[in-house]
């Protein structure tokens, strides 16, 4: 897959505000993620972890005030939402949103051919004959122990939290993105479904080793099952602290509170 | 199917003449329908605009409609025939029922359609015939300045069932013209009928007619309603529900686009005792459209143990697209169950960024979406052909 080009996410002094309010929510993020890699993002509620997924993935209500982001040799902060995900970034969605009489079958095919399309520019691609798609929708949710009436169902329409989350990674599993960000993909999941959900991140990872992940988080749990190979502390707007794995430990042990404090001390 | 349309045309509604009409029975009444039409002032619509309309300088057409029936239907007895065909072969049906559900005087447009019904289509079930292939039904609007006037009677006798599809368009988009149809459909005891009526005419096309069903004891109509063609549509439509434990599942559609103005107004009469009437209706509208959903559920006394629900939505695809609902509930019973939801709003701003995340272009996305609005209809569908028909309908307004 033409995705599957290699390529860092980097951000550069990223600031956003959510549009019609003053206050800025961003304060200058600068955060690599590169290709191959997994960066974890823990911090506590509302420190603006959703808003930088959301702001990557071009939501219009997140006002950039300054900086850039690049992504394959482009500053995807000028491309529309689905052309940012034509070129391959893929954002897992906290709150995943159900559209009534849209059936995910029909919807992942949709979207598999605009990515083929994309990529056809130049070597005439076409659209996924259906009877590949179906044998790789039917392996795909057979990994993550989706039922398989799950496909004729309508996108998050009645979901449980943990059905939700199973078909953000289905989309991520098929759409085989080049970088991956993970809106708290572990909240509202049981240990079952963590396990499932951890493991089909792995797969995918594994499928393509290049790709870069972004997996935002509130807990270390999530980690036990995506090794992070970088860890930061988002806190207020800003990335705090930066480390390997071993930051995901001490943040869980110290808890948020005391990194609050530290950071409104050193900023006193 | 349109290739083999011989049109005949008469003078305008204004030069017509009675003698024109035929002889006969049918003659006598067809002349009488006319004084009536010529003396009714045209109707007072709030929501329907005829100030560019004038029937009197239309000309009538025959020979709009083409039918298809199968050997089945022979075979099995039920009796299908094109409106005229049925006047000389039915005179004892057509006396029984013709203008029972819709009176000639209902409005001039309905008295006009009595008076020059040639085209249309009669069908008869007998008593426990149960036909499982539709009948399909095509009208023609002609181009230049022309009037066609479908009739449709449908009679179902005890434990029988029919399907019935039936399609108005225009032979040329453009042309202006109208079709004023009048439909009366009766489910006797124990009989189920299921009616589609779909409307893709032209964009300078009037549709303004009357649609009647009358449900007897345990029968059943279940009825679609679709419109996506005409300048300006008006149709009055009800269904009483008679008898004890009749039934009604009724849909409809609408996608207005450019200026047009598209009204339904449905309403569903609860009279017999336990009936159940179910009404979901939904509009999408773009450009500068409007559409009007006026629904009425009246629930007369002693309708005990009704069961009613009636829904309508208005997805709005531009700022300057305009909807009204009204729904209507009048209860005179005291046991019964009713309800009602309207809803109307743009395209959802947090659906569409869900799905533009997957790398669909907003106009793929805006697609989907509208499609999985009139889903909820589309796929209650209970004929292929026709669910694909709806889908090519909608499609073909995007
Ligand atoms: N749609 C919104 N409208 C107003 N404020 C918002 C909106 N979304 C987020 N915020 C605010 O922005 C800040 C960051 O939120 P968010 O990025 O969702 O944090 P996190 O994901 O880290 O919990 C919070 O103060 C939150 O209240
Ligand atoms: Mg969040």
């Amino acid at each position: 897959m033409a995705n599957g080009n290699a390529s860092n996410l980097e951000i550069r002094d990223l600031r956003v505000q959510i549009e019609g309010e003053e206050r800025e929510i961003l304060k200058g993020i600068n955060l690599t993620v590169e290709a191959g890699k997994i960066h974890a993002i823990m911090g506590p509620n509302g420190s603006g972890k959703s808003t930088l997924a959301y702001t990557l993935a071009g939501h219009p209500r997140y006002e950039v005030l300054d900086g850039e982001v690049l992504f394959k040799g482009q500053n995807i902060l000028e491309l529309e939402a689905d052309e940012r995900a034509r070129t391959g970034l893929f954002l897992a969605f906290q709150y995943p949103v159900s559209v009534p009489g849209v059936s995910v079958a029909n919807f992942l095919r949709a979207a598999i051919n605009a990515h083929r399309a994309e990529e056809g520019k130049d070597s005439r691609q076409t659209a996924i004959p259906v009877a590949e798609f179906r044998k790789r929708l039917t392996e795909q949710m057979k990994q993550l122990d989706m039922a398989p009436e799950f496909a004729r169902r309508y996108l998050n329409e009645g979901f449980s939290g943990g059905e939700k989350k199973r078909l953000e990674v289905l989309q991520m599993a098929m759409l085989q993105p080049s970088v991956a960000i993970l809106d708290e993909t572990d909240s509202g999941l049981d240990v079952d479904a963590l396990r499932i959900v951890g493991e089909g991140v792995n797969r995918v990872k594994e499928q393509n080793p290049t790709m870069g992940v972004l997996v935002i988080t509130h807990y270390q749990r999530l980690l036990n099952y995506i090794k992070p190979d970088y860890v930061h502390a988002l806190v207020n707007g800003r990335i705090v602290r930066s480390g390997g794995p071993e930051l995901a430990l001490e943040l869980d042990e110290i808890g948020y509170k005391r990194l609050v404090e530290e950071v409104a001390a050193n900023a006193g | 199917m349109q290739a083999n349309l011989a049109f005949q045309t008469l003078p305008t509604l204004n030069e017509l003449t009675p003698e024109v009409l035929e002889q006969g029975r049918m003659g006598e009444q067809r002349r009488a329908a006319l004084a009536t039409a010529r003396q009714l002032e045209l109707p007072v619509w709030r929501r329907t605009d005829l100030k560019d309309f004038s029937i009197q300088n239309l000309r009538p057409v025959f020979g709009s409609v083409t039918v298809e029936t199968t050997a089945d239907a022979a075979a099995q007895g039920v009796y299908v025939a094109d409106f005229q065909t049925a006047a000389n072969e039915k005179a004892d049906l057509l006396a029984q029922y013709l203008g029972t559900a819709v009176a000639n005087d209902h409005n001039t447009f309905v008295a006009y359609n009595a008076a020059l019904a040639q085209d249309g289509l009669v069908v008869y079930v007998p008593r426990n015939v149960e036909l499982a292939e539709p009948i399909r039904v095509t009208y023609t609007l002609p181009a230049g300045g022309q009037a066609i006037f479908p009739r449709t009677l449908i009679v179902t006798e005890a434990n029988s069932r029919v399907t019935v599809v039936e399609e108005f368009r225009s032979a040329d988009l453009q042309s202006y013209g109208a079709v004023v149809p009048v439909a009366e459909l009766f489910a006797n005891d124990g009989s189920e009928i299921r009616f589609i009526s779909l409307q893709t005419l032209g964009q300078n096309a009037y549709q303004l007619g009357a649609q009647r069903a009358i449900v007897g004891r345990d029968a059943r109509v279940w009825w679609l309603a679709g419109a996506v063609g005409a300048n300006v549509q008006h149709i009055d439509m009800e269904v009483a529900l008679q008898g004890n434990g009749a039934g009604l599942e009724w849909y409809g559609f609408t996608f207005g686009t450019g200026s047009q103005q598209l009204l339904w107004a449905p309403t569903v009469k609860h009279i017999g005792l336990s009936t159940e009437g179910q009404i979901d209706f939904r509009s999408a509208v773009a450009d500068t459209a409007y559409v009007v959903f006026d629904g009425m559920i009246d629930i007369e006394k002693g309708a005990q143990g009704t069961n009613s629900d009636l829904r309508d939505a208005a997805l709005h695809l531009s700022d300057k697209a305009r909807s009204d609902s009204i729904p209507g509930l009048e209860i005179d019973a005291n046991e019964v169950k009713a309800g009602h939801g309207s809803t109307s709003g743009q395209i959802d701003e947090e659906q569409l960024f869900y799905l533009m995340a997957r790398g669909l272009s907003r106009e793929v996305a805006t697609q989907m979406i509208v499609l999985g609005f009139f889903s909820a209809i589309v796929e209650r569908i209970p004929l292929d052909d026709v669910q694909e028909r709806v889908l090519e309908m909608i499609q073909a307004k995007m």
